[in-house]
C-alpha cells in the first residue's frame, strides 16, 4: 500500500522538491549575501555609538533593493503553498481514483479500505507538512539579519512593517509583542 | 467449502430506484457461474455487493462464509475484475505486478509474469496506452495471480473481439482449472458464456429469474411442438415460459420435471441462449404485472 502511494504520488512529490530546491538555492544564495552586508554594515557601531543608525542605514538599502524583491516572493510562496498543496494534492487525493474508476482495484487488492485511506492521508499529510516546515525554516533564516537590524533600530518599532506585510507568514507569532500599527514612520523609529 | 456466494433477500437501492430486489442465491463450489441479463439488469450491482464496493440496503450476502471486504483475508480470497478493467493509467505493466505483489501476501509473481508474457504484453508499456483487450488481460492477470479462491469477472468478454473472447475465456478456463478456481462470470452476451459455465443465473429487472446447474436447467425445461392448443389446458405441473401461436402450430417452452408423453408434441432440447431469451421476453412481456404488483407493496 505504502508503495502505491509513493508510486501515484511520485511525480508531485519529485515536483515539490525541484521547487523546494530552487527556492532554497535562491534563498541561500541572497541570504548568505544578506547576513554579509548585514555583518559589513554594522561593524564598528559599538566604538561609534549608534547601532540603531547603523541598522536603520542597513535597512534602508535592503528597502526597494532585489532583497526585498526576494523576500515578499517568498512570503507569497508561503501563503500560496498550503493552498497549492490542496489544489493539486489534497484534491486529487481520491477525487482522480474516482475519476479513472480506479477506486474498484484499490479496493479489492488485500488492504481494507480504511488502511488504504489512511495510508494516503498521512504520506500526503506528512510530505505536505514536510514541505511547508522546510519553506518557512528557510524563510525564517533568510530574514534573521532583517529582524536583528530592525531590533537594533529602536525599542518595539516596527520597521520591517514597511518593507514586510506579510510578516506574519513567516513568522506567526513570534513576533507578536511588536507594535502591530503599520504607520511607522522612518524619523520616529531612528529617534 | 462448499458455497461460495450465498445470498439471502438482498437488496439495492440507489435512492428511489431499485436494483437488485430480494435476491437469494447459493452458488457452489468449483463452478464456474454464468450471470446473465439484458443491460441494466442488476448484474454489476450484484457483483459489487459481492466485492463489498457495495454495501446491501436489506438482506444478508456472504462470500466464501465470510462477509465481503471485511478484512485484508478475505479480501486476498476474492479477485475481482470490475466492468470497465480499471488500471491505473501512469503506471506501466510492471507497475502493476509490483502493484499486484505489494497489496496481495499471496500474490504469484512467477504466475503474473508467465501471463504477461504469454498474452503478449511489454512490461515496459504504460497501461494507459495498452488496447482494451489488452486492459482487459492486464487486468484479469491481475485478479488471477492475486491466487483467490473465487474470481468474480463483470462483462470482461465485453471490450474483446470475437477471436480474443474465445482465447480470453479458454485462458480463463484453463486457469479456473490448474488454479481450482471458483468463477463467477457477467455477461450479456449469452453465447459466450454457453461454451464455459455450467452454473447459470438469469437476471432481469432486478430480479433474480433463474439459477441453477446448466445441466439441470437445460433438462427441465423443454421445447415443445404440436398442434394449436390452449395455454390454460396444459398439464398442471407445466411451468409455461413463452408461448408462441401459429393459426395451426403452438410452439411452447415449459419447465417440468416429468416427461411429456403425449406423441402429439415433439420435445427438443433447448439452448442456453434459448432459455436466457424465453425468460427475458417473458420479463418484457409482462413488466405492468410487476410494476403493479411493487405499486401495491
Amino acid at each position: 500500500m505504502m508503495w502505491l502511494s509513493w508510486r501515484q504520488f511520485r511525480a508531485q512529490a519529485i515536483v515539490a522538491a525541484s521547487g523546494l530546491a530552487a527556492v532554497a538555492i535562491v534563498l541561500a544564495v541572497s541570504g548568505v549575501q544578506l547576513a554579509d552586508k548585514f555583518h559589513t554594515s554594522m561593524t564598528g557601531c559599538q566604538a561609534h555609538g549608534s547601532c540603531g543608525q547603523f541598522a536603520y542605514t542597513f535597512l534602508t538599502t535592503v528597502d526597494g533593493s532585489g532583497y526585498q524583491v526576494v523576500a515578499l516572493i517568498s512570503v507569497g510562496l508561503i501563503y500560496a503553498v498550503p493552498g497549492l498543496i490542496g489544489v493539486f494534492w489534497g484534491a486529487p487525493l481520491i477525487t482522480r481514483e474516482l475519476e479513472g474508476h480506479t477506486l474498484s482495484l484499490a479496493w479489492t487488492q488485500s488492504v481494507t479500505r480504511t488502511r488504504w485511506l489512511a495510508v494516503k492521508v498521512a504520506m500526503i499529510g506528512l510530505v505536505a507538512a514536510a514541505t511547508a516546515g522546510l519553506l518557512s525554516f528557510m524563510l525564517s533564516w533568510w530574514i534573521n539579519p532583517l529582524y536583528e537590524a530592525s531590533a537594533k533600530v529602536g525599542a518595539g518599532d516596527r520597521v520591517l512593517s514597511r518593507l514586510w506585510p506579510g510578516e506574519f507568514g513567516v513568522n506567526g507569532s513570534r513576533r507578536s509583542d511588536t507594535r502591530l500599527s503599520p504607520s511607522l514612520s522612518a524619523s520616529h523609529s531612528v529617534s | 467449502m462448499t458455497v461460495v456466494l450465498e445470498s439471502r433477500a438482498l437488496s439495492k437501492r440507489y435512492g428511489r430506484r431499485r436494483a437488485l430486489i430480494d435476491c437469494t442465491l447459493s452458488i457452489p463450489a468449483g463452478r464456474v457461474a454464468g450471470l446473465v441479463g439484458p443491460n441494466g439488469a442488476g448484474k454489476t450491482t450484484l457483483l459489487n455487493l459481492a466485492v463489498g464496493l457495495l454495501a446491501p440496503t436489506s438482506g444478508t450476502i456472504e462470500v466464501l462464509g465470510g462477509q465481503p471486504a471485511s478484512s485484508p483475508e478475505q479480501l486476498a480470497r476474492v479477485g475481482f475484475v470490475a466492468q470497465d478493467t480499471p488500471i491505473c493509467a501512469g503506471l506501466t505493466v510492471a507497475d502493476h505486478l509490483k502493484l499486484g505483489a505489494k497489496m496481495n501476501p499471496r500474490w504469484g509473481d512467477g504466475l503474473a509474469r508467465r501471463r504477461i508474457g504469454t498474452v503478449g504484453l511489454d512490461p515496459r508499456q504504460r497501461a494507459g496506452k495498452l488496447s482494451g483487450g489488452q486492459r482487459a488481460r492486464l487486468a484479469l492477470t491481475l485478479a488471477i495471480a492475486k491466487r483467490p479462491e473465487f474470481l468474480i469477472l463483470d462483462e470482461l468478454v465485453a471490450s474483446l473481439d470475437p477471436l480474443a473472447r474465445r482465447q480470453f475465456l479458454q485462458g480463463l478456463m484453463e486457469a479456473a482449472v490448474e488454479h481450482e478456481l471458483s468463477v463467477l462470470i457477467s455477461s450479456h452476451l449469452v453465447a459466450d458464456l454457453e461454451r464455459v459455465c455450467d452454473y447459470l443465473i438469469v437476471l432481469i429487472e432486478s430480479r433474480v429469474q433463474l439459477a441453477g446447474d446448466v445441466d439441470g436447467l437445460l433438462t427441465a425445461h423443454r421445447l415443445l411442438t404440436g398442434p394449436r392448443c390452449d395455454v390454460s389446458a396444459l398439464p398442471a405441473d407445466w411451468q409455461v415460459i413463452s408461448a408462441s401461436h401459429t393459426d395451426r402450430q403452438s410452439t411452447l417452452l415449459v419447465r417440468t420435471t416429468s416427461l411429456v408423453t403425449d406423441p402429439g408434441w415433439a420435445v427438443d432440447q433447448i439452448s442456453m441462449e434459448d432459455l436466457v431469451l424465453a425468460y427475458m421476453s417473458k420479463a418484457a412481456m409482462t413488466p405492468e404485472v410487476n410494476r403493479t404488483l411493487e405499486v401495491q407493496r
